[in-house]
């Protein structure tokens, strides 16, 4: 039986979508079978991000409607083995599939994947409720802003009043030199404010934002900072004790050792 | 941190506007969480306080309010810090 994880944040804009493309194929390169759902039905996007969009046919819609079979539906990877996407309808509203619908989803698919990692939309109405509803656990994506942070807390709140459990914690799109000078929430106090463990840091890295233009995940690249953060957090998610500090070995002492500043000399 | 950010960081007034951040997401999240206006914070705070005025004497300036959120309960925790008896105790009447 797989895990079904859901990526959420409350705010938009803070890289759920980013984050879920990934780890999901951070997961299957290392041999697990992983399927990421789009649950952002009228607004998907996790299709663009894997570099997708041309190979979708049908959508969780047609599958709660019965157009097509659930297999019918997957998107297979074109670059790695064992990834799949189902995705979301561009054209419906969030009312097209129901609880009940996402949770029959949700079981069939984790008796054949180890990993189900749904991409929740935004807010905190039904688009959220029904991504979380079918999922065992969540992963809050936040970036070090004062709003994403207010939105990660209520989404806390509400995923632990839904029976999730307490949820881990990403930070994304830190930026070093500013949490440095001062002039960001460093990790540090994010995590005193939110009081959930930490799962990983991804830094603000310009590669992402090639890698989107791409629709090939950052992840897959050699040499970038947010790479490496990504590969980290897929190691964690196994089980691996990877230290926090150690994602970005550089030769110099500047990243890394900005970092242990933005931890407080941890 | 290099020579420079030390120099600036020196000489820059007040307080960091990360510091900022923190303290007014501190604030938010106090009212968020415990689903309480500031003016019905404070109106609990003030009707508490009365009740304890009665009992202990204590330092008005380092009273504390804190909401936590724990499994999904929220708990709220206030701590007043008692300097001794109440000079007048208005319980003995």
């Amino acid at each position: 039986m797989g895990e079904v994880y859901v990526i959420t944040s409350g705010k938009g804009g803070v890289g759920k979508t980013t984050v879920t493309a990934n780890l999901g194929i951070g997961l299957a390169l290392r041999g697990s079978r992983v399927v990421t759902i789009d649950a952002d039905i009228g607004l998907r996007n996790l299709d663009v991000v894997l570099g997708l969009e041309n190979r979708v046919v049908f959508n969780i819609v047609d599958v709660v409607e019965g157009n097509c079979r659930l297999e019918q539906a997957l998107v297979r990877d074109k670059r790695v083995e064992n990834l799949f996407l189902l995705p979301a309808a561009q054209t419906r509203t969030k009312e097209a599939v129901s609880p009940e619908q996402m949770i029959e989803v949700c079981s069939k698919l984790r008796e054949v994947f180890d990993y189900v990692l749904i991409d929740s939309p935004a807010g905190i109405e039904a688009g959220f409720r029904n991504a979380a509803i079918g999922a065992d656990k969540g992963i809050v994506v936040t970036t070090p802003e004062v709003s994403a942070v207010r939105d990660a807390d209520r989404i806390i709140g509400l995923l632990e009043a839904m029976g999730k459990g307490t949820p881990q914690l990403i930070i994304n799109r830190l930026r070093a030199d500013m949490v440095e000078r001062g002039d960001m929430l460093g990790v540090r106090d994010v995590l005193d404010i939110l009081a959930i463990p930490l799962l990983g840091i991804v830094p603000e890295d310009e590669e992402v934002i090639v890698a989107t233009n791409k629709g090939e995940p950052v992840i897959l690249r050699e040499n970038s900072e947010a790479s490496k953060a990504f590969k980290n957090i897929v190691a964690r998610l196994e089980g691996e004790d990877i230290p926090l500090l150690e994602f970005s070995p550089k030769k110099d002492a500047g990243f890394l050792g900005k970092l242990f500043k933005l931890f407080g000399g941890r | 941190m290099n020579l420079f950010s030390l120099f600036r960081n020196f000489f820059r007034k007040g307080e960091r506007s990360s510091q900022i951040a923190k303290s007014r997401l501190e604030i938010m999240l106090k009212h968020d969480r415990a689903e309480l206006t500031r003016s019905e914070m404070m109106e609990m705070m003030d009707r508490i306080l009365m009740v304890l005025r009665d009992y202990v004497s204590y330092d008005r300036n380092r009273v504390e309010m804190k909401v936590k959120r724990e499994k999904g309960e929220t708990f709220l925790f206030i701590s007043v810090p008692v300097i001794g008896k109440p000079s007048s105790r208005s319980l003995e009447r």
